[in-house]
């Protein structure tokens, strides 16, 4: 059954007062399942990082309504809260001290006994920095650490902001996995990340965040069906193709590339288009599908938006 | 509470700059002390009087002793006051500059547990920086002869006060480093407040004593000093901070227990509500 583990209803967060006021996050209404992987996308600047941290209790919201957990009223939150790992712009991580250091300072913190240390590290695969300062660490280091940190606390839901920012390819596809299997083991994770293509292999379903409104909520499914496919064919002769596809009645959208290619801009017209082409002798030599993904859609969304 | 007073001490054991502050602490107080005491000797013999040094016990005979105490007062407090803005600054606004403060606010803790437990901290810092001086302190001058006429009940009293007095400028201080979120604001602020009231301490000392003479035909006539420098000593003695050279000159009278409690006291509590306002309705990094 589906329960709704972050749930929000119109919050908004306003800075400034009179002529300078702004406002960061706009009446946002979200739902994250249990079990889900949200992807939350959206540019710079566009209110992502303000409304994770109105969730995890940093910035107070102006406006609207936070529920963690089903529950909702500042008692509740603060409490479940602590339910949830989180890492939040840069990895919050003491720099002058080792990786251990760290860890064991936020076991103390969270007060969990029982957080093997030792595992977490080998976990991220840190286990052997040994007196390594996290000051010297590389900036995927730390976000590894981060993320150790993160999941002491054996939490039912990961909010990351930009887990993967500045880790070298790698270390991308080792945190992707590496949340996969989270996943599996039934942590619900909301994360946000520049790399759209990154959060597509990722995530089972997305928001798409613009100037502080959430523009659209959609699950991995509905973004297949959303995806945009173009098709380039190249022919010959090309100016006769180019004449006939320009009188040729139900097509959508084209364009002409030159050097004899045509881009359709709707496969559903390759069908015709190639008929039109084989009845007038005209070579279809190549033909390149490309199936737009979740970057083109974003880029569609908010550019109509 | 505990659990984020245990992870602040870990931090704060772990951290260099807590060890540096304290190695520089008992260097300066030994230094301060060795001053004092050098001074009490060697100004009591010439300047001062008239001691016959010969006739008494001890390295620091009963009258030098208590002059020591004194003098050995206020610079070692404010060389502490500022070890404590470096390391109490980082409670707060070095957290806050980090990002490590969000780990303590998502920890399933309401941010006053949070706020409570970084005042403690900063509490007990000023308590550690205080008890360094006056311990060093102590221990020089059971070496070198005791105590002289400095009853241990007057002292251990003067100490005491001296301590609530000190932990209020540690609140003071922890509610800037709160107010400017950052370490090097609330140090550049307490250096300064620190001049300020040494500056104002002296102003009205001198304008005091000005002010009561007039001169007759040339020659000097004690009179009543000017209503400002009364009304500017009396704001002095009411700051916090200038409580501690005042409670240094061992007057434990009742009335002047009473005002050193209560303005400590008071210190304390507006420091302690003005800082846990600010952190509840302020959004933090």
């Amino acid at each position: 059954m589906n329960q709704a583990v972050i749930k929000t209803t119109g919050l908004t967060k306003v800075y400034g007062k009179k002529e300078r006021r702004k406002c960061a996050v706009d009446a946002v209404s979200m739902t994250v399942q249990r079990g889900d992987i949200y992807g939350f996308i959206g540019a710079n600047g566009a209110g992502k990082t303000t409304f994770l941290r109105m969730l995890m209790g940093l910035a107070r919201p102006t406006a609207g309504k936070i529920e963690l957990f089903g529950e909702g009223g500042a008692a509740s939150l603060t409490k479940n809260r602590a339910r949830i790992g989180c890492i939040i712009e840069t990895p919050a991580l003491i720099l002058s001290m080792t990786a251990r250091d760290c860890l064991t300072a936020h076991k103390l913190l969270i007060g969990r006994r029982e957080a093997d240390i030792d595992g977490l590290l080998a976990k991220v695969g840190l286990s052997d920095t040994g007196p390594k300062k996290v000051k010297d660490f590389s900036l995927g280091m730390k976000q590894r650490l981060a993320i150790a940190q993160a999941l002491m606390c054996g939490p039912e839901v990961l909010i990351l902001d930009e887990p993967t920012n500045g880790m070298d390819p790698a270390g991308i596809v080792e945190v992707r996995n590496f949340l996969k299997g989270l996943a599996s083991s039934g942590i619900t994770i909301l994360m946000s990340s520049h790399i759209l293509s990154e959060l597509e292999q990722l995530a089972t379903r997305f928001g798409i965040i613009a100037d502080g409104k959430l523009i659209e909520e959609f699950s991995a499914g509905e973004l297949e069906r959303k995806r945009v496919r173009n098709i380039t064919v190249r022919v010959y002769p090309y100016e006769r193709a180019c004449a006939l596809i320009a009188v040729m009645a139900g097509v959508g959208g084209y364009k002409l590339l030159g050097e004899g290619r045509i881009l359709l801009e709707d496969e559903a017209d390759f069908k015709a288009v190639n008929k039109l082409f084989v009845k007038n002798d005209i070579d279809v030599e190549v033909i390149e599908k490309e199936a737009g993904g979740l970057e083109k859609y974003f880029i569609e969304v908010t550019n109509h938006e | 509470m505990l659990n984020i007073l245990k992870s602040e001490f870990f931090k704060l054991r772990k951290n260099k700059t807590t060890w540096i502050c304290l190695a520089v602490l008992v260097g300066y107080t030994l230094f301060d002390a060795s001053i004092a005491l050098l001074a009490s000797r060697f100004m009591s013999l010439e300047d001062f009087g008239g001691f016959d040094l010969s006739s008494m016990d001890g390295f620091i005979p009963a009258p030098v002793a208590s002059g020591a105490l004194t003098l050995f007062g206020s610079d070692t407090f404010i060389a502490a006051a500022i070890l404590v803005s470096i390391v109490a600054g980082r409670f707060y606004a070095g957290e806050n500059n980090s990002g490590v403060l969000r780990n303590s606010l998502m920890a399933g803790q309401s941010r006053t547990v949070v706020y409570s437990a970084k005042f403690i901290m900063t509490l007990a810092v000023s308590a550690v920086a205080y008890l360094i001086p006056v311990l060093v302190c102590m221990a020089m001058y059971g070496i070198s002869g005791g105590f002289g006429d400095v009853a241990p009940g007057v002292f251990f009293g003067y100490m005491a006060l001296q301590l609530l007095l000190f932990l209020s400028i540690g609140a003071l201080v922890f509610l800037l480093s709160i107010a400017t979120r950052s370490v090097g604001g609330s140090l550049g602020i307490t250096i300064g407040a620190c001049f300020f009231f040494i500056i104002l301490s002296s102003l009205a000392t001198a304008g005091l004593e000005l002010s009561a003479v007039k001169f007759v035909d040339g020659a000097p006539v004690f009179g009543e000093p000017h209503l400002f420098f009364k009304a500017l000593m009396e704001i002095c003695r009411l700051l916090s901070p200038s409580q501690i050279s005042f409670v240094s000159s061992m007057d434990l009278s009742p009335p002047r227990v009473v005002q050193a409690v209560l303005v400590g006291a008071v210190t304390l509590g507006a420091a302690y509500g003005g800082g846990s306002a600010i952190f509840n309705l302020r959004d933090h990094k």
